[in-house]
């Protein structure tokens, strides 16, 4: 199983705002973080400490942040590397990837979506053993995407398994709609038009955990979202 | 027509018009010279006559063309010359003669002396002159059309080069190419001034590129430290008044997200950034995006039907297609009503895509940037005008129609 207890991140961002939001909320989470607002100081921080994982933006003062990704890689091949940036350009996630990144992801973003990367990532790393994911008596297989509650498999869509997965990466949190559907269906997610599609996703997903477990994990946090919480 | 071509076809026709008026001066010309030649020859003729009879010569016919003869002293001194039409008596045949006639008193006698010239001769002559005149300035000009026109084209192909290199240039390649000095002044001074346009063109687009990406890279971040926050802030447990106000800031942190995006794409698109030329089939990407948003499709309850009378193909840039199909499709779905209708008809030159909306559609607006339908929620309204720049730059049309409750899309080639 999973534990990102003890987990340490670098956060390579010059934005000293977004910096600090994103070391307070990995934090929370359990990692340990470290930031750096230029490519010098990350350069720094790399050669002093070992990671396990970095987010790197791509636009630092002193240069590009792609040109700090060759230099974690050399001396750190486990290393594993999310791109955050500015730029949608296509050229760029692709020189990121193959440079040896392992996702990019543009700004603005929801935090949620980065916190549910940064451990679909290091659970990547990790391989087959620790990939599954426990929410009391839910279980999900990453690998073999299939769920079970109190042992008894759970037929999801994929939809409604992503929809799970989210929610058990980001558990206690309040995930907006706009969060949800980006997560979902990603570029695509503007072209919905309304909410409708996720309010049936959530109502069958909750229908179908509380057919076995008898419980509703699900709840609707007024005018914002939802959110997956045990009591 | 060629400029080319227009001039050495000018030069041509003013050369030919020209010939006929010059022929005619020519022929009145050597006429009047050649007769004035001949009236002196018989001038002098008529001198050496009297001189003749002055010395007692006294036989009174010296040729069958001259003569003289005793006339009565009451006529008057005189002299004139004109043309007649008299018997040539070594031809046996009337010809026409210039004759000069004196009337002219020497040693106390008047005499009349007559002496005659055959015009025919000098008709010849004129005949031959003006003929050889003729052939040469026809020669001349069939020569002169042909090397001028060879010349022509070597004169102007620094122009062409120009031309050339014109067409080539792409904005997407960031390099323009240089245009090169000419030995024609005017030349130079056209490549000199395209150098200038083109270094001034390319120097813009890269700053209004680099704007473009420097101004999304700057709202971008505060908007992500602007949503990170809001979506912190909705993690307190907060009023139910409070909450719903955050998260009317928390929406319209997200539309401004969204808006700068698509702004971002339609000026990445008019900046020709997605240049990669492949044969695609829309129709297999149409079926493609149709499965991907079966979901939304089975949400409204709406029968979708596919009528593949040929695949439709197309050389563009294939992200591209990927949006434009994108859109129409998500556009036949948001405007549509529950258990509303979406036909699709590919041919090989064309693909259609119709579709029940709830609303009276005014074609000629649903390109324009920002026009937005007043029922579709969630909608920046710059879906289509997307499309339309796509279909632009990728050589394709699109034309809309609106009938009753229903909206059609026709993409279709441009006939170029």
């Amino acid at each position: 199983m999973v534990d990102y207890e003890n987990r340490s991140i670098l956060i390579v961002e010059d934005e000293m705002d977004l910096q600090e939001s994103m070391r307070v909320f990995f934090t929370e989470e359990g990692f340990q973080v470290q930031v750096a607002k230029n490519k010098f100081d990350a350069e720094d921080k790399l050669i002093d400490h070992k990671f396990d994982f970095v987010i790197l933006d791509s636009g630092l003062p002193d240069g590009n942040g792609l040109d700090l990704i060759k230099v974690m890689k050399t001396n750190q091949k486990d290393l594993g590397i999310l791109i955050l940036s500015a730029k949608n350009s296509l050229d760029d996630k692709l020189l990121g990837l193959d440079l040896g990144a392992d996702d990019y992801m543009t700004k603005p973003f929801h935090i949620a979506e980065l916190n549910s990367r940064i451990k679909a990532i290091y659970r990547r790393r990790q391989g087959r053993e620790s990939n599954g994911l426990k929410f009391k008596e839910i279980y999900i297989n990453l690998d073999e995407q299939s769920v079970t509650v109190n042992e008894i498999e759970l037929p999801l869509t994929q939809k409604e398994f992503q929809l799970l997965v989210y929610f058990i990466n980001n558990q206690r949190r309040v995930l907006s709609k706009e969060s949800i559907s980006n997560h979902l269906w990603e570029s695509q997610s503007d072209l919905m038009g309304n909410f409708d599609l996720i309010y049936t996703h959530i109502k069958n997903l909750r229908k179908k955990i509380e057919g076995l477990s008898g419980k509703n994990y699900i709840k609707s946090v007024y005018g914002m979202g939802y959110k997956f919480i045990s009591e | 027509m060629k400029l080319n071509r227009k001039v050495t076809n000018i030069q041509f026709i003013i050369t030919l018009t020209a010939a006929p008026f010059a022929l005619l001066i020519m022929y009145f010309s050597f006429n009047f010279f050649l007769e004035r030649e001949i009236d002196k020859k018989l001038m002098l003729d008529e001198s050496k006559i009297a001189n003749l009879i002055e010395n007692g010569y006294l036989s009174y016919k010296i040729s069958p063309f001259a003569g003289f003869r005793v006339v009565s002293d009451s006529i008057a001194i005189s002299q004139s010359v004109k043309n007649e039409v008299i018997l040539d008596p070594f031809l046996n045949k009337n010809r026409e003669f210039r004759t000069l006639t004196t009337i002219k008193k020497i040693n106390g006698i008047h005499y009349l002396i007559y002496v005659k010239q055959s015009l025919v001769e000098r008709k010849h002559m004129v005949y031959v002159m003006v003929t050889v005149i003729l052939i040469f300035i026809v020669f001349s000009a069939i020569i002169f059309q042909i090397f001028f026109w060879k010349m022509q084209n070597k004169i102007w192909q620094p122009f062409f080069n120009s031309i050339d290199k014109l067409k080539k240039i792409s904005l997407g390649d960031e390099t323009f190419p240089k245009f090169d000095p000419s030995d024609v002044d005017e030349f130079n001074m056209l490549n000199k001034e395209l150098n200038f346009m083109t270094n001034k063109i390319l120097s813009d687009y890269l700053s209004l590129k680099e704007y473009a990406e420097n101004a999304a890279h700057e709202t971008q971040t505060p908007l992500a430290i602007i949503r990170l926050e809001i979506e912190e802030i909705m993690q307190d447990d907060l009023p139910n008044r409070v909450r719903k106000r955050i998260y009317k800031v928390y929406q319209a942190a997200n539309r401004v997200s969204l808006l700068t995006e698509k702004l971002l794409l339609l000026t990445k698109i008019d900046n020709l950034e997605f240049n990669k030329l492949e044969v695609v089939n829309v129709t297999d990407l149409m079926l493609k995006e149709i499965g991907e948003l079966d979901l939304l499709i089975k949400q409204k309850n709406i029968a979708i039907s596919v009528l593949v009378k040929q695949d439709f193909k197309h050389s563009m840039d294939l992200y591209l297609l990927s949006i434009l199909v994108d859109n129409l499709l998500s556009n036949a779905i948001k405007h549509n009503f529950q258990n509303g209708k979406i036909e699709i008809v590919s041919e090989r030159e064309s693909i259609a895509i119709k579709n029940t909306t709830f609303e009276n559609v005014e074609v000629t607006n649903v390109f324009k940037r920002f026009y937005k339908s007043s029922k579709t929620e969630n909608s920046i309204g710059l879906g289509l005008s997307i499309v339309e720049r796509i279909a632009e730059i990728s050589k394709l049309h699109v034309k809309v129609e609106s009938l009753g409750n229903t909206i059609t899309f026709h993409i279709q080639k441009k006939i170029v």
